[in-house]
């Protein structure tokens, strides 16, 4: 059986993208 | 133990793999098709101890990455766990402060309509309010004490009130600066008045980045984004983001209709030769929902299922006048939308993924929107409507605001959305939409296509890496 991990299991949570605007609040990290 | 709900599996079938993806825990992995089978056992009522020693080690990564869970109520108990920690996380204060309604742009799409005489009722924050803003963000980040504070100046247009975004900013720096909280300000314009000096007035105050607006090529830009009086902008944008490239990270995004979507590759073509196009630090382009809605051959689009509601708010599509139908994008422009990241991608830019979504700000307790009145609110969308005012910054007590803050706590449109593996990263849709287009902003807009779509590219991108 082969496993590639690509990301392990986080608890960061998301930034928070907004789809439906014209513009997002954007770039919250550096 | 079973398989999680929030599990995705996106087949590679070139390679007899699988990528695999927990949506809650955000786990990656590509798996061949023994660990497929062992998944479909273990679905299936397979116990861990009938599991040969070589499974039980696939068993045990699967389990401490969140692909396996003791049962669907476990499912739901850390769906729950996780959704309350993404509203009461404490870690980051986010604040979208609208200086001003006001806009010098008249986009085909704006709910403004005609653009008649807007600008002369549109709301304008008032030197005066900016000190009251500045002192509510200081009592803020005392009650919240956070690590993180996202300061964002939105609009109408937001350079149209310079005096209040310097004064603003500056404020918001001592006030960060003294709690050792470490300031993003991040300006979303139009960039028609976006200069060096406007940068380096910024810069010392934790300026973050510029989100810029360019929609297609520049004759489909000119049409799509004119001034008040018809005159294009595309030329003078590009002249100002070449002028301060390199001071400050430059985000461009766009909005694309049918009318609109071919003309992107050539956007993207265009600015991958410009001299400032290793300088853009993202670059994402969305559909834009119109009240004449787009649909597939073959698609019947849904119904509202209440009179539309108005919001009327800030710079935003017509999905802000009530027009449009949930899902509209979910259709033909949901194709485009994964060409256009396919193309951003190949250019070289960086791009939103399309996965990694929400749940978005509305979701959050310490996320404000503040009009320019002062008044509070969950989300940019709601902000032409008093009514939907969450508090105000002056700490005063209406009924009314307290009720609305209450049912924006209490919002969980995702528990109409079943089992959908989804949940975590969409919440349900865009609370705006559900509210101006179905009448009620706690049942879901589905966009599930669309955040699939983008991770059978995620998925396809990481196949090509490794």
């Amino acid at each position: 059986m082969k496993i590639k991990v690509v990301k392990k299991a986080s608890s960061v949570k998301p930034s928070g993208f907004c789809a439906s605007y014209v513009d997002e609040p954007p770039m919250n990290k550096k | 133990m079973q398989p999680s709900m929030f599990n995705v599996r996106v087949p590679l079938d070139a390679r007899d793999e699988t990528f695999l993806m927990n949506t809650i825990t955000d786990a990656q992995l590509v798996v061949s098709s023994d660990v497929i089978d062992l998944l479909d056992r273990l679905a299936a009522g397979a116990a861990a101890e009938e599991l040969d020693r070589e499974a039980r080690g696939a068993f045990e990564l699967l389990r401490e990455n969140g692909f396996l869970v003791d049962s669907r109520d476990a499912d739901r108990h850390n769906l729950d766990t996780y959704l309350g920690e993404v509203k009461s996380d404490s870690s980051e204060v986010n604040v979208t402060v609208l200086t001003t309604l006001q806009c010098n742009f008249a986009c085909d799409y704006c709910f403004q309509g005609d653009h008649g005489d807007y600008n002369e009722r549109a709301d304008r924050m008032s030197l005066q309010t900016s000190a009251r803003v500045a002192a509510w963000i200081e009592r803020e980040l005392d009650r919240v004490g956070p690590d993180k504070f996202v300061l964002t100046f939105f609009g109408g247009e937001p350079l149209l009130n310079l005096p209040v975004m310097y004064d603003l900013a500056e404020r918001a720096w001592r006030a960060a600066s003294e709690r050792g909280i470490t300031l993003y300000t991040n300006i979303i314009t139009n960039g028609l008045l976006l200069t060096p000096d406007v940068v380096d007035r910024m810069l010392p105050f934790g300026l973050n980045g510029i989100k810029i607006t360019l929609d297609g090529d520049r004759d489909t830009h000119n049409r799509m984004r004119p001034l008040r009086g018809g005159q294009g902008t595309f030329d003078r944008i590009v002249e100002n983001v070449r002028a301060v490239a390199g001071r400050v990270r430059i985000a461009i995004g766009g909005n694309f209709d049918e009318s609109s979507v071919d003309s992107y590759p050539a956007l993207l073509e265009y600015l991958k030769q410009q001299d400032f196009a290793d300088k853009l630090s993202k670059v994402f382009f969305k559909p834009i929902v119109r009240a004449e809605a787009v649909s597939g051959k073959g698609i019947i689009p849904l119904t509202p299922v209440a009179a539309k509601d108005a919001l009327n708010g800030t710079c935003m599509t017509s999905l802000g006048s009530g027009a449009g139908k949930a899902c509209d994008s979910c259709s033909v422009l949901d194709d485009k939308l994964t060409m256009l990241r396919a193309e951003t991608r190949r250019l070289g830019f960086a791009t939103h993924d399309g996965v990694h979504n929400g749940p978005c700000h509305v979701h959050k307790a310490h996320a404000h929107t503040i009009g320019p009145d002062g008044s509070l609110y969950a989300c940019p969308g709601f902000t032409g409507q008093l009514a939907m005012s969450t508090g105000h910054i002056d700490d005063r007590h209406d009924s009314w605001r307290e009720s609305a803050r209450e049912r924006f706590l209490r919002l969980s449109p995702w528990k109409e959305c079943g089992d959908c593996a989804y949940i975590p990263v969409c919440a349900g849709g865009c609370v705006a939409a559900s509210y101006s287009q179905l009448g009620d902003m706690n049942v879901p807009t589905c966009h599930k296509q669309s955040i699939h779509s983008a991770v059978v590219a995620l998925a396809h991108t990481v196949a090509s890496r490794s």
